[in-house]
């Protein structure tokens, strides 16, 4: 018994680790991206999935832990990445993102969009949506 | 049925099907969006003492967009400058762009119309106020100091026909742009004939090439054309016969800039030069910029700034233009929509040349604007 006791408070006080699922629509032609692949996304570069249906990003507007993960791996931060959208809109190149004012907003909108990929928090991943990369970070 | 109701149907099933023949192609509502700035400029010319401040709605500009299917989209884009009133005859209200895109990929577009060619960095984005952290340009992208710098002759205005593309090339990407339209001897005259058209059978061609590595993007660009600009100098050449129809224009532009954590620098350098062939004429132009800047929190960033523009006449005698200008300035996005500017510059204009055409000026310039998007 005090074993476990000594286990169980020794688990509670190692750092907590946050994970960050990027999820796309069930009919997007992929089973895996990378960070690489996610910039390119991301900042629009890359405007069409494999099957040829255009890519709709979708983003939080509140600046939460699963945001800043996500962006954080990207290695840009969030108002660099609207600067970057900003540049495409005003050139005619590319929409800004979808806002989703919730996590749960995000499931929603991404699993009823044909080509979305957005991102939540890995507890909130359901059946509806495909997984497509899953981002670590560790926390205290 | 009588006949009325018959010919009702038919024009009701008639519509029915031109309705449904186009929702069948997929195309998506027209997009209509925009931005405007608005500045207050306080000018103070050191030399003769003489103060003055102004407001402005600087520039206002209207996009209209249609993606008509994956491949393709169009834009429409007009531009309204200086408090622009037809009534009181200030500003001015310009077609900016006006174009159709195909995308097949990042590797390659192709647009046609009237649109903004690639030059550097900043020629395609020089009108962009929201994306940009400047009140005051980079000259060579100002037109609000044409009466010191003609900004047509640094960096090409339009072009009609561009190709341009990313081609991912191992840890490095490279960016293309190849483009041609007309030649600037546009005629802006209608008693004398259509205006806006080009009164000669040259082009101006041009394009760019360049790096992208993370968030370092570097390249070099040139343009070729024909030009009519340096017509008239022949007069004061003494003993030539000379005349300066279609002269060759070469330009050539370098650019570089890149983000490291708080850390911003952007820069770029463009040579003009004139193939006149002529002797004792000599013109060449050469303009250099370069910004330094530091995001103070992640919406506001400060920067200093170094304009440089050198002018070169030998009609003869020599005529040198110099223009410097530092300048420094901040810039505050409050969100996403609207940002405050605000920046202070002082420019140095020398001119030396032979008796009445010496020229020496020092300005200030402090203003604050602040640019929406809609």
């Amino acid at each position: 018994m005090r074993l476990a006791t000594t286990l169980f408070l020794l688990l509670l006080s190692l750092p907590a680790q946050a994970q960050v699922s990027v999820i796309t629509h069930k009919s997007v032609p992929v089973t895996s991206l990378d960070k690489e692949d996610l910039l390119e996304v991301f900042t629009g570069e890359i405007q069409f999935w494999d099957n040829k249906v255009p890519i709709v990003l979708v983003d939080m507007k509140p600046n939460n832990e699963t945001k800043e993960i996500f962006y954080t791996f990207l290695g840009k931060s969030p108002s660099r990445m609207k600067a970057i959208w900003l540049k495409r809109m005003l050139s005619g190149e590319g929409d800004p993102p979808i806002a989703t004012e919730s996590e749960e907003e995000m499931i929603s909108r991404v699993s009823s969009t044909p080509g979305a990929i957005g991102f939540v928090s890995r507890s909130l991943v359901n059946d509806s949506v495909k997984v497509v990369a899953v981002i670590h970070k560790r926390t205290s | 049925m009588n006949r009325r109701s018959t010919t009702t149907l038919c024009i009701l099933f008639l519509f029915l099907g031109i309705r449904l023949s186009f929702a069948q192609e997929g195309e998506q509502p027209l997009k209509i969006f925009g931005y405007f700035q608005g500045n207050f400029t306080y000018q103070l010319d050191q030399v003769s003492d003489v103060a003055s401040t102004s407001f402005s709605a600087q520039q206002l500009n209207l996009f209209l967009q249609k993606d008509i299917n994956t491949n393709w989209a169009a834009l429409v884009d007009f531009e309204v400058l200086n408090s622009f009133s037809s009534y009181r005859r200030w500003g001015a209200f310009n077609l900016e762009e006006a174009w159709v895109r195909y995308r097949n990929g990042r590797g390659f577009n192709l647009k046609l119309g009237l649109q903004i060619p690639t030059f550097n960095n900043l020629n395609e984005i020089k009108n962009k106020t929201p994306i940009l952290p400047y009140v005051i340009r980079p000259l060579a992208y100002e037109t609000s100091f044409n009466e010191f710098i003609a900004v047509e002759e640094y960096v090409p205005s339009r072009a009609y026909v561009q190709a341009y593309g990313i081609v991912p090339a191992k840890a490095l990407k490279l960016e293309y742009a190849a483009y041609v339209g007309n030649s600037p001897n546009i005629r802006s005259q209608p008693a004398i004939g259509q205006s806006g058209v080009d009164t000669t059978t040259a082009f101006l061609v041009g394009g760019r090439v360049g790096i992208l590595a993370g968030d370092l993007k570097a390249g070099v660009s040139a343009t070729h054309e024909r030009v009519n600009a340096l017509r008239g100098i022949d007069v004061l050449l003494i003993g030539s016969n000379e005349k300066l129809e279609e002269v060759p224009r070469i330009r050539v532009g370098l650019d570089a800039s890149f983000i490291a954590g708080h850390m911003y620098f952007a820069t770029e350098f463009i040579y003009v030069v004139y193939k006149e062939n002529v002797e004792n004429l000599d013109v060449n132009k050469g303009f250099f910029y370069g910004t330094g800047g530091y995001f103070l929190k992640e919406n506001l960033l400060a920067y200093l700034s170094y304009f440089y523009v050198r002018e070169n006449y030998t009609l003869g005698d020599e005529i040198d233009l110099d223009i410097v200008a530092p300048t420094v300035g901040v810039a505050y996005n409050l969100n996403d929509r609207i940002t405050f500017k605000g920046q202070y510059a002082f420019g140095m204009i020398t001119q030396n040349g032979p008796g009445d055409l010496r020229l020496k000026q020092e300005l200030h310039y402090l203003t604050t604007a602040v640019s929406v998007v809609f």
